[in-house]
């Protein structure tokens, strides 16, 4: 299967510093079946055939994140930690946190004050 | 007391009927306009923000679970407002489901499990979430925090 280049994803952003892809959810609501869809396709592409394992998921444009997009992220996050990687999510709102606390996902993903803390988190865990 | 009883008191201040086809998109501009009346009445970010993602959930479970997006099948949405309370009844023409059922999805053998998660969230952020013996139809009630309540009113003596 030929490979979609990192630019031409429509509903996340990557940007690559070493091992470490930087992915920013670009809707702010994506409450849509057709949204999450496109969201689970596109991290799929980017994970699963091996290019991205150490991920960085800034969520600062995310103002609503429904159980549907929690989903999605919780089976990436396994997938990159199959890969020897994971997820951490920065940049939360406070409502953000608090969805992510109230349903213990806080302990499931590593969460970050911003992206240099969570890239230091990476190298601290080393390759 | 049933719903029609509780929808009839004369405290609201708005109320608001609909029934939509089972589309997610449908949903947008009922949900739309519950959002923009509880701000009208003077509802706070914290408060709406509870309301949206609940509302949210529950059209979700109604539409995609409910009537398994069925577009012969019909979402009702009912709702009351009160300067304090807001009350909403989702109601679909699926076969339903047992909310006690649910696994907890905090649990550490369930956290990847696609359900729980969203009524879970529903029963954290509204005062009250209940449902129909069928498990058709879901009740949920949020009273205004005390925070987010206005300060402008006489003090108590």
């Amino acid at each position: 299967m030929r490979r979609q280049p990192l630019t031409q994803f429509e509903s996340i952003a990557v940007r690559k510093k070493g091992d470490v892809a930087i992915v920013e959810l670009m809707h702010p609501r994506a409450v849509d079946p057709a949204d999450v869809a496109l969201l689970r396709k596109e991290l799929s592409a980017l994970v699963e055939d091996g290019r991205a394992a150490k991920l960085i998921i800034n969520l600062h444009r995310v103002q609503f994140l429904p159980s549907a997009v929690i989903n999605v992220l919780v089976v990436m996050e396994k997938k990159a930690r199959q890969q020897g990687g994971g997820i951490r999510l920065c940049r939360l709102r406070p409502e953000i946190e608090e969805v992510l606390k109230i349903t213990g996902l806080d302990k499931w993903f590593k969460l970050d004050v911003d992206e240099e803390l969570a890239l230091a988190a990476w190298g601290r865990q080393g390759s | 007391m049933t719903v029609i009883q509780l929808m009839n008191r004369p405290e609201w201040l708005w109320q608001y009927h609909r029934a939509i086809p089972s589309l997610l998109r449908a949903g947008g501009p009922v949900l739309d306009e519950i959002l923009r009346q509880l701000q009208v009445h003077g509802w706070g970010e914290q408060d709406i923000f509870a309301v949206h993602l609940s509302l949210e959930e529950a059209l979700v479970n109604a539409i995609k679970h409910g009537n398994r997006s069925d577009p012969h099948k019909t979402v009702t949405i009912r709702c009351s407002l009160s300067a304090r309370k807001f009350l909403v009844e989702i109601a679909d023409q699926g076969q339903g489901f047992d909310p006690n059922a649910i696994p907890d999805p905090t649990d550490p053998e369930h956290i990847e499990s696609p359900t729980g998660r969203g009524l879970m969230l529903m029963r954290t952020f509204m005062t009250k979430v209940e449902f129909n013996a069928k498990g058709n139809a879901v009740r949920m009630e949020k009273e205004k925090s005390p925070s987010e309540e206005r300060t402008d009113k006489p003090a108590e003596t």
